[in-house]
């Protein structure tokens, strides 16, 4: 369960964009055993299998309650369904408009919840996940299959939200569509046809036809001969209509899913889920997300569900496994004390054969590299090639499956490396030099380049004086905080001080004041002309090529960046954790 | 008879001025909304154009007109395809992002600062698009920092939904950190407040920059709203340990 969640908490991170691109997919793109249905609420054709976009244990988990069962009765099973999901729209269609406006009015409110309701009901008649006959766990997928699920997201035009897996997500569905629809609906109080900012009902048609139409159609539904025209004629009669009231057996429902949970990535987001005591060998969530075992008589906590694993493996005696996490209401813990663990050295101590952040790993078999522990499929790697360990998840107490977050090539990603007992047949310690270096070992030298040069810290207390520009350390060791902030403990005018290298791992954000020197040669410094503000740093050598990051330049930063290689028209360079390719003649190389 | 004359002048005036407020849309394709100063319309595009390219020398006046003639199937029809409710339009804006870019290309090589192009950028950062705020935000980039630029981009970035378009604003937002330091830190801590969701997250991840000693308090207060395992939480947070230790 643990390798779900970091995979949400993951693709949040690394693909959060809502950018409209023309990706040419093609119909029923990953469509496997697509499957009918009819044209009534719940069960819109057609279906096909969520798993190459979402985890299907995950779905089970936190969203059972919004999968319609074509096993059942489907009379039965569509009021029952219907019901919950009419619950949950009305409390994620409320959390997002609080979110974005929380002096939001209540008539304001409720002509926001009916205009969710009415566009996913004219996208894809409330259909999402669908188990068929076939017992398949499936989603709902329109339009040739390129609208996927509740709010119909296009995967020609939404192609990062299909791949990150939030369209196969219902809540994430909703939420990144009515990212969209919200600013149509703002947009939709100042525009011509629309003669009064109260007028929600006539809003509600406006935003609508700019979701459906694009932008500026956003008056479309003004205009009965507009070629889409029925697109709009369709919405209103849904928002009339109001069909789905008539298979809601409890209007009044109160939603068990935590939506911002969800929206954060979160574990056991349902909470129906409520601890109602606490117990030895049970985990517990507190509001701020830290995951605790509870132990006489006191909470001992981590940071995050990621290491939770190894939070049931440090108090083995209390855990068989690693349960479900359950949310621990305010009252429950009143005057229960609360120690926070370490996690770093939790896991160290606890899970036998773990390797450490930093440490470089040389694997023994071709192992898939993926988005999360148990995500999506970003590429292979090579038996012997060597990584540097950026973090790692552990997952399901005894076993203690470990994967490692790595960069490959030019992405980040887990690989798993086995359990407990066979851990040494997948990966060992390596002396070899990783294909991606972002630590600096024990020996090894660091080099400030910032211009004001850095600040260090000694004794933990910030000295008034800076390290100059220019100055090489020596790593005497480096330290790694729970949110892995990277420090470097160095010697400096004969003292041991401490300076900070920037973030690892999943938020991996390195300092762009120092840089790892190699063994051979002191690294080549360079800068973007005088003239330039700030640049796009791409993927390969072609402006067409993805953005990795964007340098400021001297006009508004201090702008020094490493240059790794020079060949043609473009160079190789790298400045914290960006690293690419930017034009040759945009670039001044010292030296 | 001359007064009657300057009366009926006058009343033309004012005549075409309602009926042009009234318009639906305006020829350039944007939606005219109440109050919004568009700094282009079809009858004023030209005579920029020619501003344009007087700076820019003839040779390049072509790349002017040819984003004016696909600005212009917005309003008019054009042979893109049209086989569902949204391809035409993003097809069009798909178009406009590929020349305003080439447009960027010419005027950053050139290194051509002039308020025409900066006005050109503004008035593209309005569409509501996110193809055609990218070219806009690209040719931002080439020009220096003014209110009306920084205004532009507080309505028509940080408002709008895209992570990616927020993300190339920051870049931006970094020419105002020193002269505008209160707005810039209203700008974010708004973002942090209320902005889109994904928003929330791009301006986190580059927030670091922004923090100074004065306003650290906002932003220590407005981390307080998220739960401490969040995305944004844990990002406001390295970019204030970096702040720490700049």
């Amino acid at each position: 369960m643990g390798k779900l969640i970091i995979c949400l908490t993951t693709l949040v991170m690394f693909f959060p964009a809502i950018s409209l691109g023309y990706d040419d997919t093609s119909s029923y793109y990953k469509c496997y055993n697509r499957t009918g249905g009819s044209w009534e609420y719940g069960r819109a054709p057609s279906i096909c299998d969520v798993g190459p976009f979402l985890n299907e244990e995950y779905v089970q988990s936190e969203f059972k309650t919004y999968i319609f069962e074509d096993i059942a009765s489907v009379t039965g099973e569509r009021k029952r369904y219907m019901t919950e999901l009419h619950a949950m729209i009305k409390k994620m269609a409320s959390w997002y408009i609080k979110e974005r406006n929380p002096a939001v009015g209540e008539e304001e409110l409720r002509a926001w919840i009916e205009a969710a309701y009415a566009t996913a009901n004219q996208e894809s008649y409330w259909s999402h996940y669908r188990i068929s006959k076939s017992k398949r766990l499936q989603m709902m997928r329109g339009d040739y299959g390129h609208g996927h699920g509740l709010f119909q997201v296009d995967d020609r035009w939404h192609f990062n939200a299909i791949g990150d897996g939030r369209a196969a997500n219902i809540v994430m569905n909703g939420i990144y569509s009515l990212e969209e629809y919200y600013n149509a609906w703002e947009r939709s109080a100042k525009v011509w046809c629309i003669k009064s900012k109260s007028d929600y009902y006539n809003r509600s048609r406006a935003a609508y036809a700019a979701y459906n139409g694009g932008p500026s159609k956003i008056c479309r539904w003004t205009n009965p001969n507009d070629k889409w025209a029925r697109n709009d004629k369709g919405y209103r009669q849904k928002l009339d209509a109001k069909g789905w009231r008539k298979y809601i057996t409890d209007f009044e429902l109160a939603s068990t899913i935590d939506i911002g949970c969800v929206v954060d990535g979160g574990e056991s987001c349902n909470a129906g889920a409520q601890a109602e005591e606490l117990s030895k060998g049970k985990l517990y969530q507190l509001k701020d997300g830290r995951v605790c075992a509870f132990n006489q008589e006191s909470l001992s906590c981590v940071e995050s569900s990621k290491t939770s694993s190894c939070l049931a493996a440090h108090f083995r005696d209390d855990f068989s496994r690693t349960p479900s996490i359950r949310k621990a209401k305010d009252e429950l813990i009143e005057g229960v004390a609360i120690t926070n663990l370490p996690s770093h050295s939790i896991c160290s101590l606890s899970v036998k054969g773990l390797y450490s952040i930093g440490e470089v790993i040389s694997v023994n078999k071709r192992i898939n590299m993926r988005a999360t522990p148990g995500g999506k499929l970003l590429s292979t790697t090579k038996i012997g090639a060597v990584f540097q360990i950026l973090d790692y998840a552990v997952e399901d107490y005894p076993s203690l499956e470990r994967y490692y977050f790595i960069k490959s090539g030019g992405q980040y990603g887990y690989i798993y490396t086995g359990v407990e007992s066979d851990y040494s047949a997948w990966a060992v310690k390596s002396i070899k030099t990783p294909e991606h270096k972002f630590i600096a070992q024990k020996g090894e030298s660091i080099q400030v380049i910032a211009p004001d040069g850095i600040s260090y810290l000694k004794q933990g207390i910030r000295s008034e004086r800076r390290i100059p520009q220019g100055e090489v350390l020596t790593v005497d060791y480096y330290v790694l905080t729970s949110i892995n902030s990277l420090y470097y403990s160095v010697s400096y005018r004969d003292e041991s001080v401490l300076v900070y290298a920037g973030t690892v791992g999943e938020l991996q954000n390195l300092s762009k004041d120092i840089v790892i020197i190699g063994n051979e040669h002191l690294p080549v410094w360079g800068q973007l002309v005088e003239r330039i503000y700030y640049m796009n740093v791409r993927s390969c050598k072609s402006t067409s090529c993805k953005v990795n990051g964007i340098i400021a330049g001297p006009r508004i930063g201090d702008g020094k960046f490493e240059v790794l290689e020079t060949s043609g028209d473009w160079i190789s360079i790298r400045s914290g954790s960006i690293e690419g390719f930017i034009k040759k003649k945009y670039a001044v190389i010292e030296g | 008879m001359k007064k009657k004359l300057l009366i009926t002048l006058f009343l033309f005036i004012v005549l075409g001025v309602f009926i042009l407020m009234k318009a639906p849309m305006s020829s350039s394709g944007v939606i005219t909304e109440k109050g919004d100063d568009l700094s282009y319309s079809q009858s004023t595009l030209p005579a920029k154009t020619r501003d344009i390219a007087s700076i820019m020398g003839p040779s390049k006046k072509g790349i002017i007109s040819s984003i004016k003639n696909i600005e212009r199937c917005l309003v008019e029809s054009c042979s893109y395809p049209d086989n569902d409710s949204r391809e035409y339009e993003l097809s069009v804006y798909r178009d406009l992002n590929k020349k305003i870019i080439n447009l960027y290309r010419i005027v950053l090589d050139d290194g051509v600062e002039a308020e025409a192009i900066s006005k050109l950028a503004r008035h593209y950062l309005t569409f509501e698009d996110g193809y055609v705020k990218e070219g806009a935000l690209n040719l931002m980039s080439t020009q220096p920092p003014s209110m009306l630029s920084f205004n532009a981009l507080k309505k028509n970035v940080f408002k709008f939904h895209d992570p990616l378009i927020a993300q190339q604003g920051m870049a931006e937002l970094l020419k105002y950190r020193k002269h505008y330091p209160s707005e810039v830190t209203s700008v974010l801590v708004d973002v942090l407040r209320t902005g889109g969701i994904s928003v929330r997250e791009a301006v986190s991840k580059d927030l670091a920059s922004f923090i100074t000693a004065k306003n650290l308090p906002k932003f220590i207060s407005v981390r307080s709203r998220y739960q401490s395992g969040s995305v944004v939480y844990r990002l406001i947070s390295m970019a204030i340990v970096e702040f720490g230790h700049r």
